[in-house]
């Protein structure tokens, strides 16, 4: 029972991270016609802009390693929306709806962020201190506080994403557009504007998840590309464009995840969702919560 | 031409889909208080020109006026500003958006809150039908429904001018009956009406002022009732 609990947490804990990542992702796609994949490397910059803010702020400067955490999270997603800004108007915007062109500018852009973050930082993983130090005990599992908030933190903004998208007309109109692009316009609806929202979202979303991640594990400069591979499985999985798809996913993913590797091994839980996928695609192409091209 | 009562009025228009020329020097005009139609086959370019008119499609050449302005080249947001909305052919709802979602959609423009709730309960009234679903997605409507809640979507708008292109397309009688119905009941409460069909008895039967559009060219026009009595419309496109 203890194990279990324990290895739920652990679900929750991975799988709201996944969440998020994945949700990035989704909305992207849905609002631009596009599969970003250069969408790592926003949550990796997240991740490598704390853990250097941390390693100054706290060393350097002196300051409190809540207040330095802040600081980082802060500038994490500032810099990763200016980015996403700089990239969305320089490159993506021409390449709305097209799958082959945005293919080749977010590998390519994939592939120079790369490069640029080992000249930045180098390769060595490095860690940061503990923002929350402690542990708390839930039904007999334990689990730091730092993971217990992080967690916390990121189901909030997730439904705050729930609720944007679902409850503003902010949402209203990144949904009209992800269902039909012309019909949305001639309601008025400013598509190309919302596409750059719905990709600033999207870039926003990646830094959360890379700005919480940075404080539970090593953060390197190919960290973000795990989670991408991770997240195209979710969104696969849950259905690519559905915000609900993606929480289901996510958490079903960190499941077989978090499950899977206790009970038999990493590699055989990796397989298995691998094993998934291929199944999904055979017995229901549009994935869980998806809804089938006209 | 009596200029000042003209909602709308194209004059020469060329427009170019996909490389091929589709309207070439369409020129028309739209009375205020008036249902005016263009009836035409299949790829005469009726949809093109409702595009060019929303602002979808950019004119080669040509000269749109709507209440006396240019509105040549707009983008849609403009045009529907303006007052001029589209019921595009195909309805082209938000299907998994519920049906308030929908209807919200088509005030995306409007920020008068109080005018919008008016307008909701304006068009719940022309269809009851979506009342009792307003939480539910538009693909669970049937096909009138549908058509109906794409009327609704653009009435949200408040538009001056209503264009509607192909409304009785895969549509039972009976449900092109009820929508003719609508069609004339907007006219009546103020909303001035283009209407684009190839269902030409319906289409002839309601309208003022009727156009028909060959191959991207204007090639008859008259009263809605002289153009059914026409024997070359009889022929061509009332199947008689």
């Amino acid at each position: 029972m203890e194990l279990q609990v324990q290895l739920l947490m652990n679900t929750l804990q991975i799988g709201s991270v996944y969440v998020l990542f994945a949700l990035g992702l989704t909305l992207i796609f849905g609002v631009m016609k596009i599969v970003n994949f250069a969408h790592g490397t926003f949550f990796t910059a997240a991740a490598l802009i704390v853990s250097s803010v941390m390693i100054w702020g706290v060393g350097t400067m002196g300051l409190s390693i809540w207040f330095s955490y802040l600081l980082a999270f802060f500038l994490a997603l500032v810099v990763v929306c200016l980015i996403g800004f700089v990239v969305y108007i320089f490159g993506f915007q021409y390449f709305l709806k097209d799958l082959n062109g945005s293919f080749i500018l977010s590998i390519g852009l994939l592939l120079l962020l790369n490069g640029t973050f080992l000249i930045l930082y180098g390769g060595v993983p490095r860690s940061i201190p503990d923002v929350i130090p402690g542990n708390v005990s839930f039904l007999g599992a334990s689990l730091t506080l730092q993971r217990l908030v992080l967690m916390i933190v990121a189901s909030v903004i997730t439904l705050g994403l729930y609720i944007l998208v679902h409850r503003t007309k902010l949402g209203l109109s990144l949904r009209a557009v992800a269902e039909d692009q012309e019909a949305a316009m001639l309601q008025g609806i400013p598509f190309r504007r919302v596409a750059l929202y719905g990709f600033l979202i999207g870039a926003t979303l990646a830094a959360c998840a890379g700005a919480l991640m940075a404080t539970v594990t090593p953060v390197t400069t190919v960290i973000g590309d795990d989670f991408l591979v991770k997240a195209f499985i979710i969104i696969i999985i849950g259905g690519l464009g559905s915000v609900l798809g993606a929480i289901l996913g996510g958490l079903l993913i960190a499941l077989i995840e978090s499950f899977g590797g206790y009970y038999f091994d990493p590699s055989t839980a990796t397989l298995a969702m691998f094993v998934l996928v291929v199944v999904l695609l055979i017995v229901r192409p549009q994935g869980i919560l998806g809804h089938a091209e006209k | 031409m009596n200029q000042s009562n003209d909602i709308l009025s194209i004059d020469d228009l060329y427009v170019s889909y996909g490389g091929v020329p589709a309207l070439e020097g369409v020129s028309l005009s739209v009375k205020q208080g008036q249902i005016t139609t263009i009836i035409g086959a299949n790829g005469a370019g009726k949809t093109t020109l409702m595009k060019a008119v929303a602002g979808l499609l950019t004119p080669a050449k040509g000269k749109i006026d709507f209440q006396g302005d240019d509105i040549t080249g707009l983008s849609p947001a403009q045009t529907v500003s303006k007052g001029l909305t589209l019921v595009p052919e195909g309805r082209r709802l938000f299907p998994t958006m519920s049906i308030r979602d929908n209807l919200m959609s088509g005030a995306y423009i409007r920020t008068d809150k109080d005018a919008i709730q008016k307008d909701m309960e304006t068009v719940l009234d022309y269809f009851p039908v979506l009342k009792d679903r307003l939480s539910m997605p538009a693909n669970s409507l049937s096909g009138g429904q549908q058509q109906m809640l794409a009327v609704g979507r653009a009435l949200m708008a408040s538009p001056k001018l209503l264009m509607l292109d192909e409304p009785s397309i895969g549509l039972a009688p009976t449900i092109v009956e009820t929508i003719g119905n609508i069609i004339q009941t907007i006219s009546r409460n103020g909303v001035d009406i283009l209407l684009v069909e190839q269902n030409a008895h319906m289409a002839l039967e309601l309208a003022d002022q009727a156009y028909v559009l060959e191959n991207g060219k204007i090639t008859l026009t008259g009263k809605g009732q002289e153009l059914i009595q026409n024997d070359k419309v009889r022929e061509a496109y009332l199947g008689l």
